[in-house]
């Protein structure tokens, strides 16, 4: 990006931290199904994607930090509820095994979505951690997408809990497309795949013919974001997950590992 | 010190989750820099999560002690398995983890050597793993994630 002005690091600083706060929430939820999971395999699979989900949270913090915002360990630990930027279907409290698998295929599916869409923004640092990430990326997607067939076509029960899973996620999707932007910080940048518009049009076509070839009956018309899509204020679940998150932090401020 | 000297001593910095290899048989050194007086050495992270980083960022200012050395993760350089050496993969292989295989799909068990493998998770007990069965020996190994 030649010549940086102030409104595309504005601009940069309000895109970049929604991103680093669903992957750190998706990282998050994801640590509590440890020991959790299905089976072995399950097990240790969260806990390298959860570890990923962590690390790529832990580098756009720290590419927001670079362009103004505070560091890491701050926006983590210290950043009051109503501050947060994630969709609300990334924190959703932990409920069964089937909702968790149809979470991360959804989530997994927005985000390569997403990155793809991120490609379009002309800044060096962004680029070069996108390219990285996407080879890790890579591994979640599949593996969302194999744990979703296995539950497609493991039979009545599985499909039952399939099918109400998704229908008790879905009105939350909409949120996950929305951003503070394309706004004028935007002017002269070719980032129309960003609008939320055209990354929940790619999504939806993406589930469409994934649903088709699982026998998954499509829900319902997904509907059109919250008013306070990616807004926290008076949340019931976030304090609970922010204090048990922080609870180490707390108990020991100075502590260094 | 020379940059030769430097790299002699990275050689001695292992990854804590594969102890018998080094961060420059690994490949993740990317530039050592040596002036008067500062050593500067870059370093690529294997995954972006890894969280060995800290650990060894503190093995490399340790290695080249007494001198003062600037050490930096330039987390957005790409980091593929096949920047792994030779003698690397030679380790992995000793230690029991199958090193990536790029240029068949088929993966050999570190233990016997047989082709009649299978994959049973795409995740391991790291980051950079795969797990795997061997028909053969009948017994379960790792494998090195092919990024």
């Amino acid at each position: 990006m030649i010549g940086l002005t102030y409104e595309h690091v504005l601009g940069l600083r309000r895109l970049i931290v929604p991103v680093a706060d669903d992957e750190w929430m998706m990282g998050h939820r994801g640590s509590e199904w440890l020991a959790l999971a299905p089976d072995l395999e399950e097990d240790l699979a969260l806990s390298s994607i959860s570890q990923d989900e962590i690390g790529h949270a832990k580098l756009f913090y720290d590419l927001a930090h670079d362009l103004g915002e505070p560091s890491a360990d701050d926006q983590v630990y210290h950043r009051p509820a109503n501050r947060w930027r994630h969709a609300e279907l990334t924190t959703k409290p932990r409920q069964g095994w089937a909702e968790w698998v149809v979470r991360r295929y959804l989530y997994e599916t927005f985000d390569a979505v997403r990155r793809s869409a991120l490609e379009r923004v002309p800044y060096a640092p962004l680029l070069s951690a996108l390219k990285k990430m996407d080879r890790e990326e890579a591994y979640h997607l599949t593996h969302a997408r194999s744990l979703m067939l296995t539950l497609a076509h493991g039979g009545p029960t599985s499909q039952a809990k399939l099918q109400h899973a998704l229908e008790d996620d879905w009105p939350l999707v909409p949120d996950l497309f929305e951003w503070v932007g394309p706004d004028e910080s935007w002017a002269g940048l070719d980032i129309g795949e960003l609008a939320p518009s055209a990354m929940r049009r790619q999504f939806l076509a993406t589930l469409k013919q994934d649903f088709l070839d699982w026998s998954v009956a499509w829900p319902e018309n997904l509907g059109s974001a919250s008013k306070k899509a990616r807004r926290h204020d008076g949340s019931e679940t976030l304090i609970p997950l922010l204090d048990d998150m922080r609870a180490v932090r707390n108990i020991a401020p100075t502590g260094n590992w | 010190m020379t940059r030769d000297q430097v790299l002699d001593r990275l050689k001695s910095v292992h990854d804590p989750e594969i102890p018998d290899l080094s961060i420059v048989e690994m490949g993740m050194v990317m530039a050592v820099s040596v002036t008067d007086d500062a050593i500067r050495v870059t370093l690529r992270p294997t995954y972006i999560g890894c969280p060995a980083l800290d650990w060894i960022r503190i093995g490399v200012e340790n290695a080249l002690k007494p001198a003062a050395a600037s050490v930096q993760f330039d987390m957005g350089a790409i980091w593929s398995a096949s920047d792994i050496t030779p003698e690397g993969k030679a380790k992995l292989q000793a230690f029991g983890i199958a090193p990536p295989q790029l240029d068949s799909q088929q993966v050999r068990c570190p233990q016997c050597g047989s082709e009649n493998t299978r994959r049973t998770s795409q995740f391991g007990s790291t980051l950079c793993r795969s797990m795997y069965y061997c028909e053969h020996c009948q017994e379960p190994f790792e494998a090195w994630k092919t990024v």
